[in-house]
């Protein structure tokens, strides 16, 4: 949609947050990495321990620290995944 | 991937002789970005995992094949069972990405991929995997070198356990 982004919630950052989904309100201006995860542990504090060892996937591709966040996005948090 | 041709000089040995010159200095050429006619399969299951039929891919003269199976034991205890969660659509799109790069290196002519989500009984497969290549060598290393990066890179989960 635009004007908001999607976040999706796996594994353990689920357990924290509560929930698998939510919506963020944004702006055509967009986020930064930074702004994100800040928006997200005002909202679920529970998130702040797993900051460092969650990564973002942004529309299914990791992303780095640099890249920015649109709305419309889908994002994603993947704790240490364990497959196979 | 679009074929392409780019050319990267290779000091660890001879892959294909291409140019003189370079050789001479002691490396060899080697043409990397090449087309890969590999199939790619992969599949998502939450029901027990039951084998495909075993036919090869023309020209194939090794097929490996490798069976992730739950065990009955978790942290020294007994369990019945494993839970797997997943998020599919980028799961399927960084297993095919890991396979297409390691065909560019390890050429081979097929790899399929079943993983299983939900619980997964202890003693059943949780993921199969089968490579086909011609020859041993170029196989064996997509094997090991893929199941290496599904365990850091591709968004599956165990997220839970069911006791004995």
């Amino acid at each position: 949609m635009p004007g908001e982004i999607r976040v999706l919630f796996f594994a353990t950052a689920r357990q924290a947050a509560g929930w698998a989904e939510s919506v963020l309100p944004c702006d055509d201006s967009g986020l930064s990495v930074a702004d994100f995860w800040d928006r997200l542990q005002t909202e679920n504090p529970g998130l702040t321990p797993l900051r460092s060892s969650v990564r973002l996937a942004r529309n299914h591709e990791y992303l780095t620290g640099d890249e920015w966040i649109h709305p419309g996005d889908e994002i994603a948090l993947i704790p240490p995944v364990s497959g196979g | 991937m679009e074929p392409r041709a780019e050319w990267e000089i290779d000091p660890r040995g001879v892959l294909d002789i291409l140019v003189v010159a370079p050789l001479a200095l002691g490396y060899s050429a080697r043409r990397i970005g090449a087309p890969t006619t590999m199939i790619i399969e992969i599949q998502f299951t939450d029901r027990p995992i039951s084998l495909p039929p075993c036919v090869a891919e023309p020209g194939t003269g090794a097929v490996l094949e490798f069976q992730g199976v739950v065990r009955d034991r978790e942290n020294g205890g007994k369990i019945s069972a494993l839970v797997y969660e997943l998020y599919a659509p980028m799961a399927e799109k960084v297993m095919r990405q890991i396979l297409q790069d390691l065909a560019v290196l390890h050429p081979c002519l097929y790899a399929g991929v079943i993983h299983r989500y939900g619980v997964v009984p202890a003693g059943e497969m949780a993921i199969y995997v089968r490579v086909e290549s011609a020859h041993r060598g170029a196989g064996l290393r997509v094997m090991e070198e893929f199941m290496n990066r599904l365990k850091s890179d591709v968004p599956i989960w165990k997220t839970g356990s069911l006791p004995s």
